[in-house]
């Protein structure tokens, strides 16, 4: 019988060794991966979500084609929206960000259809306004999907910390949405320290503070920037405009 | 040392040959052809949707890139290799000085290099692709000297259009196709019906991407479930490659920059496992009755 002969048994003793090497490697690759891709540790694909998902859906997802699942999910977030379903949409936004957690794109526009458009259409149109609840209910429900955005917005931040985006559309969402300029400022100062962001939003955290009240703060943040250079010439950082914040500041 | 340079030409030649009869595989040459026309594709798919389009065709270049070399060297070891058993060339083959290993292993790297070499014209004409679609995106922005907020927006369009991470992302692909071809020469080696190796290789894939779960159930319950169950986790966790890990590519697709590190430790990862796996197959092929 020399089907399963000596170098079967061979071949088998290579698979064990092999399997003992290769589990501890492989958790530390996983490890390295969830790290890069969330921040944090997260299970690859949640059972919930595999529920969730299609039959198709969760083959692409299984087959390695996360981020196509994902897009083509987004299509039906869009669907939603222009269908204005907004708990539909909110769910199927949390199925696309679990997919591609590592995209901006996805949680930039979920957070904003939470933030912007579910609750502004629920300040215009929630609540039975024949039984007076129309205001109470139009600010409950709004704020929940403001919170909704919220959420979103400092889940995408955890798991992109490096990229600008989110923290600006935070630091948006509460100086437009909740005219929490103080967390505005805090944001945007966030957002203007990391690499590649808009030149701008070194001055947009500046603004925020005065609105906020902060005129102090305010002026030690446009001091700061202008001593952030000693060229002061034309160009996107407007040291034109900076320098008249300070004066005026200075003024009053 | 003569005979190591031998052993090489030997494999050589049979890599050369098995690169030339697989070009000649009608198959094959259609996968090719239904990758193209895919990644052309990807170009008019995007228009379905709203924004962000370079992400959307990045995702789906990549996924047709990665789809067309799956079935190609799925098909490809699946009839390469039975198929010299079937027609009996392969007793022509080993009774020239020809060793078993040295079959294997040149019907790998012929399979490879065909892979390569496809995974090579399809990125080229994505790449087309890209240029295309930057174009398109330029066409409607105004020119880079009418301000500083135009240069911005050129700018944001050509770093997704040039984005030099891409190259780490076709890394990887080719990296867990590699993967995938040992594991169908594998297979190869046990079985003759190409009906069996695509569906156990196919299994394998499809199970490699939730072998990580496995992994984890495994290491949480060690002694707290069924052995039987147990027994099963560790099973996959122990034989089945984690093609979870190159999930790194779509953070790469998505415009992130993973370090190169990552990437760089698993194509050791894949080299590794490719190496076990035809150290395996090769004894296993040795054992063999033809």
């Amino acid at each position: 019988m020399k089907r399963w002969g000596r170098h079967s048994g061979m071949a088998v003793l290579v698979l064990l060794v092999w399997a003992g090497l290769k589990v501890p490697w492989e958790l530390r690759l996983a490890r390295e991966r969830s790290e890069i891709m969330y921040g944090a540790e997260l299970p690859p694909m949640s059972m919930e979500l595999r529920d969730s998902l299609g039959q198709g859906m969760t083959l692409a997802a299984l087959g390695g084609f996360r981020g196509v699942a994902a897009n083509f999910l987004w299509l039906s977030v869009t669907t939603a929206w222009e269908e204005q379903q907004w708990t539909r949409l909110r769910a199927l936004a949390e199925m696309v960000v679990l997919l591609s957690a590592e995209g901006v794109f996805f949680w930039e526009n979920a957070g904003w259809h939470m933030a912007y458009n579910a609750s502004v259409s629920a300040e215009r149109f929630s609540g039975d306004a024949e039984r007076g609840e129309g205001p109470r209910m139009r600010n409950v429900e709004s704020m929940h999907w403001i919170k909704q955005g919220i959420e979103l917005y400092e889940r995408g931040i955890r798991a992109i910390p490096e990229k600008p985006k989110l923290y600006e559309m935070l630091a948006l969402l509460y100086q437009q949405r909740l005219q929490d300029h103080e967390k505005a400022a805090h944001y945007f100062e966030l957002a203007s320290q990391k690499e590649g962001a808009p030149v701008y939003l070194e001055r947009f955290a500046g603004f925020a503070l005065e609105k906020a009240g902060e005129r102090e703060k305010a002026y030690a943040h446009w001091v700061k920037l202008w001593q952030s250079s000693e060229e002061h010439g034309p160009g996107p950082r407007r040291w034109g405009m900076i320098e008249e914040r300070i004066r005026k500041l200075e003024k009053n | 040392m003569k005979s190591l340079k031998e052993t090489w030409w030997r494999i050589e030649a049979i890599a050369g040959n098995t690169l030339v009869e697989a070009l000649r595989q009608r198959v094959l040459n259609v996968i090719f052809l239904f990758g193209l026309v895919l990644v052309l594709g990807s170009l008019f798919l995007t228009s379905l949707t709203f924004q962000e389009e370079f992400k959307f065709l990045k995702d789906l270049g990549y996924a047709a890139i990665s789809i067309t070399g799956t079935l190609v060297a799925l098909m490809g070891a699946a009839q390469l290799i039975p198929a010299e058993i079937e027609r009996r060339t392969l007793h022509t083959l080993l009774s020239k000085p020809v060793r078993r290993y040295e079959f294997i292993l040149g019907k790998y790297l012929g399979l490879l290099g065909l892979i390569t070499l496809m995974l090579l014209i399809m990125s080229l004409l994505f790449a087309g692709v890209l240029w295309a679609k930057e174009q398109l995106g330029l066409l409607g922005l105004p020119p880079a000297e009418s301000g500083e907020e135009a240069r911005q927006m050129i700018a944001a369009v050509t770093a997704q259009s040039r984005d030099l991470n891409l190259l780490q992302a076709l890394v990887l692909i080719w990296a867990k196709l590699a993967v995938v071809t040992a594991v169908a020469v594998f297979f190869s080696t046990m079985a003759t019906s190409t009906i069996f190796i695509v569906c156990t290789t196919l299994l394998v894939y499809f199970v490699g991407h939730l072998q990580s779960v496995a992994r984890e159930v495994w290491l949480q319950e060690i002694g707290g479930s069924s052995w039987l169950k147990q027994g099963f986790l560790a099973l996959v966790a122990f034989l089945i490659p984690d093609f979870q890990a190159y999930n790194l590519i779509d953070e790469i697709i998505a415009g992130n920059a993973p370090p190169w590190a990552g990437s760089a430790e698993l194509l050791v990862y894949s080299v590794v496992y490719v190496a076990v796996l035809l150290l395996v197959s090769s004894l296993v092929f040795e054992d063999r009755e033809l």
